[in-house]
């Protein structure tokens, strides 16, 4: 087998297979175009009809350059350290796949592909670069070994031409391969790939995970890459039209309740991502406020679940729900929480009762928002749990009744104690470690510095929004003093404002933008009365504060496409969505309302039907587990199977321990259960002997037969031609074992011919038989003729020929 | 036979793959992603099925060296190797060693492939390469092995590793297997009229060798064996004695050369032609050691020419220990010639005696200084009539192929304290007795 060949071959496969997986964990179809055909092009430049290379101080000079991009795309570009280390071995590699290699080049190329491989998997969450991975895997074990062989040549080679005289180098080694080579290495790479891929499943099992990586997993932070559109921390009123954004998965939910698995295609949830509380006038954007910002406070997941346990015990809640989020790639500090679907009163709100994660050991949750946010950013893919209480049935608010407060509701605003809100700016700021002293100038600070201005005040155009609000609730037959903290029909006010607008405005991505120096909102309420959620939530919130009822925009995503597959709700980019939350006053809390037309939204949101849709799904279901099980397996995955892998062996173990000593408990006591006479005993014993006569005589069979297709060196052959084969040139190895008796050997090497050929011209009378009967075997062996009767006597006579005269000495 | 030594080490490649092991540990306990933690765990199945590959590797294997009896300097040594693999398991990137001395690197200090110049008959240890040996299965393979000098080539042991899978572990089983290689001297094309001239025409074509087997003259009679040619058969005699008779014809005589090498002293001249000088192609002067085994390969090349000219050839050395051998054309003969000159000794020399080194007139004497030109019709001879002188430093003069000589200068460096050590020491026998005719000077 050309050896040399197949491991330029691989070698150049191993190569370009990397540098395209490192593009597509980049995610970089640009480069990938360029990078691919550049390598793919090496092979017919180096190994074909001219086969060219280039000079080694070329290779030189380029890998200098390399090296000064490296640094340049470093400094100046600020792009991600694997990343620029990805382009600058891809560089290399290139370079030196044009250029002549030796054993030392070909050892450096593998390393740099090791090296991208290694940094890719950094970059890369998606399975197909995992599929990618496992093919690379592969060449690579095929690379390896044949590098082992053609490296033991060269260094073979090298050694004999060192020690030959100036002007005798040796030719190179021959491939001294005997027959069934490449059948046996084939064997040997499948091994050795099963071993290594069961010890590499042990290892990622049972290696200790800390969690913590100072790497942004999944992402390569490139600067210059597009932002992503959907989920924000910010909302940015006016700009123009939006597009719908991508269908690229966001994350995945999958709901529990009771331990049974909820969801389907009609039931759609809202992803609760940021609150944002505060809007800036100038650039028309909703922020979180400084004042929420403030009340976060940092502590242990643990301390926050033993909180909250105690919380869910003093509320006697009723049942929990349970979310698992998977997050595919993310590069926020949002922890995602889940709310249903309001109705026409909205729904309540978030209510967290236990939160589980393994990549964080800190969060911080503010109480005025019941938000939680991750210290750090959280990115690539991860996965958390939590649980909130199954929603209350809504009751009237009646301040007459004495009813106590239902449980598991975000309380107001008002409802906050004094420990749980933050400490006012001025002590804020006197505070040393504050981080946000360059606030103090900040005029919209002073709006939202305490508990009775959080989420109430509408600055733009107020007069003329309150009008219109009240207008619309009078037309509702409710009225409200703007002045009023909270009053019994806030609810019915926040639903009725909702109602409205869900009415009277329409859907429209295309989002008209508003005159200059008009406020968008303003143009939405007014004029347009045409725009897409954020303009919806924005109007609702601005209508609710400017008769002074608490309202914020919450940003995340609307869940509603149902993987029937994986039992899991898939939330794309384009999922994205707002709403608002309003406060309606102590003993119900903050509620959710959508004031987006719902049919638009849900035909936006509506996932495609047809046959690439079901294979999309079923795709997707596959990366998911692949992300859940591989991407993101962590520390408490780890435990529970290894926990699994335990108990199914100690089970096992313990069965087998059982299911031995039954019957071996039983077979004690046979005799007494069978009643069996001494003849029937006698009978039992001679035929269990029979059959194992018979198993062992098969075993001989095998074996013997088995030894006499190697000994006739018909190992290469079809199994069931050797059989056949073994079967008709018996007679030969009858005559060897004879001549062997004889002090006759024939070497393994020497061919039948010519070991015939020595013992006739050594004695040609007495091993004339040897003569026919080797004819016979190449007549049978390599000419297929029949083992006829014919063929039959003249083997016996010259067997029986041969046998007299080997005997006779004299002759 | 003793049980083969087993070693196992650290491969080339085994540094390496512990480093990037490392790395892809590192970067896995530092980014935390999972891929590299499965990345990881493949090396470490691979470190592992190298361990276990290392621990069952080269079991059952049989190695045996196929080699011959003599070869000659210079000249390519057919060394092979028969490896059978009597385990179940086969064998991949069989590397096969010769090894001298103690430990891996033991050739470096002891056996022809250490020391350096003169002392160094291989330039490092033969090494051969088998890709695949099936279980049960024997094949063959060879290493390229070319003797730098003459003498006997000892080998000792056969040292057979395998590195596979990964290169990481490489076991090695050493084989003690001790042979022995008569190396005979360099040998070179003759030219063709040098032979014509040394061989001795006396009695050539009148006298007759005392011995059956030719065609010339009647010799006697014998009883007739199978084979014979009828038309040697005397019926006269055969019809009175009732027995089949057949004729004994005489051969005629062969021409004859007595080769005198003259190794007692190395006379203090510069080595290399003029014209060689001239144009650069040696320098100012070779060792006096290089000068003898130029006499030595001389000498073997006009054994090994006259031998296939028929000629008798016997051969006398002046100096080293050696037989003396009369004048006798088989190949038993040539061989037995060439094997004394292989064995010779140039380290230790007898003391000059006065009867033996007495020359002949037919004698063809080589020795390590200018020689004589041998005149174009027969033996050429001074007024005095004394032997041919042939010398080392002409050394082009007589063969054809003289760029080889460089072979023989590289594996015999300069000795120039030998050469000094000669200038003080007088001339040859040869030169003192014969004045050597046309010498080049």
């Amino acid at each position: 087998m050309n050896t040399m060949l197949l491991f330029r071959r691989l070698v150049f496969a191993q190569v370009l297979l990397g540098i395209v997986a490192s593009c597509m964990a980049e995610r970089n179809p640009g480069l990938l175009l360029i990078a691919g055909a550049i390598g793919a092009m090496s092979w017919y430049v180096t190994e074909g009809p001219q086969g060219k290379t280039i000079p080694r101080w070329l290779v030189n000079v380029g890998a200098l350059l390399a090296v000064a991009w490296l640094v340049v795309e470093l400094l100046t570009q600020r792009s991600y350290v694997v990343a620029a280390m990805g382009h600058f071995t891809m560089a290399l590699q290139l370079m030196m796949l044009y250029a002549r290699k030796t054993d030392r080049e070909y050892s450096q190329l593998l390393v740099l592909s090791l090296l991208q491989m290694i940094g890719a998997s950094v970059l890369s969450v998606s399975m197909i670069y995992g599929i990618f991975l496992a093919i690379y895997c592969m060449i690579a074990l095929a690379t390896v070994l044949m590098f082992h062989m053609t490296s033991a040549a060269d260094h073979v080679h090298q050694a004999n031409i060192q020690a030959a005289p100036e002007g005798k180098a040796p030719a190179r080694p021959s491939v001294w391969a005997g027959p069934g080579a490449r059948r046996h290495l084939r064997y040997f790479a499948m091994v050795i790939g099963l071993v290594c891929g069961l010890i590499a499943s042990a290892v990622f099992v049972t290696m200790p995970r800390t969690g913590k990586s100072p790497i942004e997993l999944g992402s390569n932070q490139n600067s210059r890459a597009p932002r992503q559109t959907g989920f924000s921390n910010t909302i940015r009123l006016g700009g123009g039209p939006i597009g719908t954004g991508s269908r690229e998965p966001m994350l995945n939910l999958k709901l529990e309740t009771y331990g049974q698995n909820i969801g389907w295609e009609d039931d759609p949830w809202l992803v609760r991502g940021a609150a944002l509380d505060s809007y800036n006038v100038d650039n028309h954007t909703w922020y979180r406020s400084h004042f929420s910002i403030a009340s976060d406070r940092v502590t242990k997941i643990s301390t926050l679940n033993k909180q909250a346990e105690e919380a869910s015990e003093a509320l006697d809640l009723a049942g929990h729900y349970t979310a698992e989020i998977a997050l595919r790639d993310s590069r926020q500090r949002a922890i995602f929480s889940v709310v249903p679907i309001p109705t026409r009163r909205g729904s309540q709100g978030f209510f967290l009762t236990q939160f589980e994660s393994d990549s964080l050991t800190d969060v911080a949750f503010s109480p005025i928002d019941h938000q939680l946010r991750a210290t750090e950013s959280i990115v690539g893919a991860t996965s958390y749990r939590l649980s909130w209480p199954s929603p209350q049935r809504w009751r009237a608010y009646d301040p007459d009744a004495d009813e106590p407060r239902k449980p598991g509701v975000p309380p107001s605003i008002d409802e906050l104690s004094e420990d749980q809100l933050p400490p006012s700016l001025d002590e804020m700021f006197g505070t040393s470690g504050f981080p946000y002293q360059g606030l103090r100038s900040s005029p919209a600070n002073n709006a939202v510095a305490n508990k009775d201005n959080y989420a109430r005040t509408w600055e733009v155009e107020t007069e003329r929004v309150r009008a219109l609000a009240l207008r619309i609730i009078r037309e509702a037959g409710l009225d409200r003093d703007p002045k009023a903290r909270h009053t019994p029909d806030d609810i019915m006010i926040a639903s009725a404002l909702a109602e409205y607008l869900r009415a009277r405005y329409s859907y429209d991505l295309a989002n008209p933008p508003a005159r200059q120096g008009q406020d968008p909102l303003i143009a939405f309420l007014f004029e347009s009365r045409r725009g897409h959620c954020e303009l919806f939530a924005s109007g609702l919130a601005a209508m609710c504060r400017s008769i002074g009822i608490p309202a914020r925009v919450i940003t995340g995503f609307r869940a509603s496409e149902f993987n029937t597959l994986g039992g899991y709700y898939v939330v794309r980019q384009s999922n994205a969505h707002a709403w608002t939350e309003i406060d309606c006053g102590p003993g119900i809390g903050w509620r959710t309302f959508d004031s987006t037309p719902p049919e638009r939204v849900e035909a936006e949101h509506s996932s495609p039907d047809g046959f690439f849709a079901s294979v999309r799904e079923l795709y997707e279901h596959i990366e998911f587990a692949w992300i859940r099980s591989v991407v993101a397996f962590d520390k408490q995955t780890q435990e529970t199977v290894i926990h699994e892998v335990a108990d199914t062996v100690r089970s096992s173990s313990q069965e087998s321990m059982a299911a031995i000593k039954g019957l071996f408990d039983r077979m004690k006591d046979l005799h007494k259960e069978m009643r069996l006479s001494f003849l029937e005993i006698f009978v039992t014993g001679l035929s269990l002997l029979g059959l194992l006569i018979a198993v062992g005589i098969l075993i001989q069979i095998y074996f013997v037969r088995r030894r006499r297709i190697a000994r006739l060196q018909l190992t290469t052959l079809p199994p069931a031609q050797r059989r056949g084969l073994s079967r008709r040139l018996r007679f030969y190895l009858i005559m060897l074992d004879m001549l062997e008796r004889n002090g006759f050997h024939r070497p393994d090497w020497q061919s039948p011919a010519n070991f015939a050929q020595e013992l006739a011209e050594a004695n040609p009378m007495r091993f004339d038989p040897v003569v026919a009967l080797t004819d016979l075997f190449y007549e049978i062996r390599f000419g297929h003729r029949p083992l006829d009767a014919d063929r039959k006597r003249r083997i016996r006579a010259h067997l029986k020929q041969l046998e007299h005269s080997i005997s006779d000495t004299s002759v | 036979m003793a049980s083969p030594q087993t070693r196992t080490r650290l491969g080339s490649g085994g540094v390496l793959y512990l480093l990037v092991s490392g790395v892809i540990l590192a970067s896995a306990i530092y980014t935390q992603a999972n891929l590299l933690f499965w990345g990881f765990g493949l090396m470490v199945g691979g470190l592992i099925v190298s361990i276990f590959a290392a621990a069952i590797s080269l079991r059952g294997l049989e190695v045996t060296r196929v080699v011959a009896e003599h070869c000659a300097a210079g000249e390519a040594l057919p060394l092979q190797y028969e490896i059978s693999n009597r385990s179940w398991l086969p064998m991949f990137a069989v590397v096969l060693r010769e090894g001298w001395g103690k430990g891996a690197n033991g050739w470096k200090t002891d056996g022809p492939a250490s020391g350096a110049g003169i002392d160094q008959m291989l330039g490092g240890p033969p090494h051969a390469w088998a890709l695949h040996v099936g279980a049960g299965q024997t094949t063959q393979t060879q290493a390229p092995c070319r003797p730098r000098r003459r003498g006997k080539l000892k080998f000792e042991r056969i040292e057979a590793s395998s590195s596979f899978p990964f290169s990481v572990l490489r076991k090695t089983i050493i084989f003690d297997q001790p042979d022995e290689v008569l190396v005979f001297p360099y040998l070179y094309r003759v030219r063709r009229q040098l032979l014509a001239h040394l061989g001795t025409t006396e009695g050539e074509g009148k006298q007759v060798e005392e011995r059956p087997g030719g065609t010339d003259e009647f010799f006697g009679l014998r009883e007739y064996r199978p084979g014979d040619s009828p038309r040697m058969i005397d019926w006269k005699r055969t019809a009175r004695t009732g027995e089949l008779v057949a004729r004994e014809m005489t051969m005629p005589r062969p021409p004859s050369m007595s080769l005198v090498l003259d190794l007692r002293e190395t006379p203090p001249m510069s080595v290399g032609s003029t014209r060689q000088a001239k144009q650069g192609l040696v320098e100012d002067a070779a060792s006096g050691r290089q000068l003898e085994e130029r006499v030595v390969s001389l000498a073997a090349s006009l054994i090994c020419d006259a031998y296939l000219r028929g000629f008798r050839v016997g051969m006398r050395v002046l100096g080293p220990q050696c037989p003396n051998f009369a004048p006798r054309h088989s190949l038993l003969h040539r061989t037995q010639l060439l094997e004394a000159l292989a064995e010779m000794d140039l380290n230790h020399k007898a003391p000059s005696s006065g009867g033996g080194d007495n020359l002949r007139r037919s004698d063809v004497v080589i020795w390590a200084g200018r020689g004589s030109t041998p005149a174009s019709s027969g033996r050429g001879r001074s007024a005095g009539g004394g032997p041919i002188v042939l010398g080392a430093a002409d050394f082009d003069r007589y063969v054809t192929n003289v760029t080889d000589l460089a072979d023989l200068d590289q594996a015999t460096p300069r000795n120039i304290s030998m050469s000094k050590r000669s200038e003080q020491t007088p001339q040859p026998v040869a030169a003192a007795n014969e004045a050597p005719q046309g010498g080049a000077g």
